[in-house]
């Protein structure tokens, strides 16, 4: 409901006429580094823009932008009103003036700005930079930074402390380490791989993130480390435990990208293609995993049937041997119940629940 | 007898849903909660309303009647909950239903997204814009261009400016 406070709000906003002088403008620019608000709202502000009187008509860009955020979280004051400076690259013919933050043309058109930054999401570096090609909102949004950090994570992972995160220009980082990666394997193969190695180094720019991966929550840590973190929040070691099999139907897992962790014991699971827990659903033809609920294509020839059969029975039979949980199964309710049952106190739940999925 | 809500869109059409097709909507699910049966949609025309019905349908349907007790777990998580993160759907059968569902021109799926969007209805949302960036994925930006009816804003001397710039993304040495 927020939303159609904020559209209200924006609305109104976009009526009122505000006048901003350049010196406010270069001070209030200076002051966006330190601001922290969300990321998706604030345009990367390049450096040479503020030194650079040519490019002066991006802080525009990003003033416009900024404004609109604050309006839409409800955080300022409106301005003094007068005259409106509109969008700038507003092409002389078009009568009114067109928001600076949408796209003016095609059918991206109606397509509100939160939503085609999502599309970028999914886009690899190649992607993006083609993208930047092609008009100018894109080139702009393209060049969204928080965009450009998750690719970073992504191919080298996080290199440097926390502390640098936030300030870092990622795009410029991410370009300028592809290219030291390049250099350096040029230098370093023999002649007859080099090819092999550059083509190498080239698809890794074309590598797009994955749908589970759009979501930046688990950005700032591998997931190794992730999962180590959670067994320590849940006093588990990393060592396995002995004499717990792990099942869907007795256990409740907690979840970090492709890897599921028994709540009980910390065993970990990795679900990936064709598993060693899926088993065969004689309904759908499958093989489901039945921990992570994943199917699969089904690989082994009927001869191996009766083979996996015995297995499944085995394991049910072990599985069956240990008390089972309560009615709840290993659904995601079942899941923070049980997380939330097994917590001492508020802090514990808390901290555990950036590992929930 | 289940539970039935109406739905009126910006048109004037009503349609009347089972609860638990309209439920795949967040906003929906809040607003029965707090008092009417009966929900105005001013923002969303009848035709792209009837195709987030058709959507909302199929995933309740899925969502209720699982194939077997594991995914039922896995299509339980991701209707249940409240956090905000999508997880693929796992079911190829929905998923090959899915891929069906949005072989529509640009402009249907714009419309689509947004009604989803201001319907809370996660799983579209992600569906429909995972689809437009497959179609954005591996082009050349003229073909973006075309695709998506946008006009070219740069001067030629901006866009030769920006190729050099980003010359290294087309090296092959």
């Amino acid at each position: 409901m927020d939303q159609s406070v904020g559209v209200f709000l924006l609305t109104l906003s976009r009526s009122f006429i505000i006048h901003v002088s350049r010196e406010t403008k270069i001070e209030f620019l200076s002051g966006i580094s330190d601001f922290k608000g969300e990321e998706e709202r604030i345009p990367p502000l390049r450096a040479e823009s503020m030194a650079d009187p040519a490019a002066a008509d991006d802080d525009d860009t990003v003033l416009a932008s900024f404004l609109e955020s604050e309006i839409l979280s409800a955080g300022l004051e409106q301005e003094d009103s007068s005259e409106v400076r509109p969008a700038k690259r507003v092409r002389s013919d078009e009568g009114s003036s067109r928001e600076a933050s949408q796209i003016g043309t095609g059918t991206f058109s109606k397509m509100p700005p939160e939503l085609f930054h999502y599309i970028f999401k999914f886009l690899s570096s190649e992607d993006l930079i083609t993208c930047a090609l092609v008009c100018k909102y894109m080139s702009f949004a393209a060049s969204d930074e928080s965009l450009w950090r998750h690719l970073y994570c992504m191919r080298w992972g996080l290199g440097c402390s926390k502390g640098m995160l936030r300030q870092c220009a990622w795009k410029k980082l991410y370009i300028q380490r592809d290219q030291e990666d390049m250099n350096e394997f040029v230098r370093n193969t023999p002649s007859e791989f080099k090819e092999y190695y550059i083509q190498m180094q080239a698809a890794k720019r074309s590598q797009a993130p994955r749908p589970s991966q759009v979501d930046d929550r688990a950005l700032d840590r591998t997931v190794a480390e992730q999962v180590s973190m959670w067994k320590k929040s849940r006093g588990l070691t990393d060592e396995a435990a002995n004499g717990h099999i792990c099942s869907g139907n007795t256990c409740s897992y907690s979840q970090i990208g492709d890897v599921f962790i028994c709540e009980r014991t910390g065993c970990v699971h990795v679900c990936v293609d064709n598993c060693r827990e899926a088993v065969f659903d004689a309904v759908s033809g499958f093989m489901v995993c039945t921990i992570s609920g994943q199917c699969f294509d089904r690989l082994l020839d009927p001869g191996d049937e009766s083979e996996t059969l015995q297995n499944d029975q085995d394991q049910q039979a072990a599985a069956a041997a240990e008390e089972p949980e309560p009615f709840w199964g290993s659904g995601r309710f079942a899941r923070y119940y049980m997380l939330g049952y097994n917590c001492a106190d508020e802090k514990e739940l808390e901290d555990a629940w950036q590992f929930l999925p | 007898m289940a539970k039935m809500i109406k739905l009126v869109s910006g048109d004037g059409a009503e349609f009347e849903v089972e609860e638990e097709v309209a439920f795949q909507s967040k906003i929906i699910k809040d607003i029965v909660a707090d008092a009417d049966d009966v929900i105005p949609l001013p923002t969303v025309s009848s035709k792209v309303l009837i195709q987030v019905i058709e959507y909302c349908r199929k995933h309740a349907a899925v969502n209720s009647f699982p194939l077997s007790p594991s995914s039922s777990a896995a299509a339980a998580a991701s209707s249940s909950s409240s956090i905000s993160y999508s997880k693929p759907v796992s079911d190829p059968a929905l998923r090959a239903w899915d891929n069906e569902f949005v072989k529509l021109n640009n402009s249907s799926l714009f419309d689509i997204v947004i009604a989803a969007n201001y319907l809370d209805i996660e799983e579209l949302v992600d569906l429909v814009l995972e689809t437009v960036a497959d179609r954005i994925k591996g082009k050349q930006a003229q073909e973006i261009r075309r695709q998506f009816n946008i006009e070219n804003d740069f001067t030629p001397e901006e866009e030769e400016a920006l190729r050099r710039e980003n010359s290294w993304a087309f090296q092959n040495n």
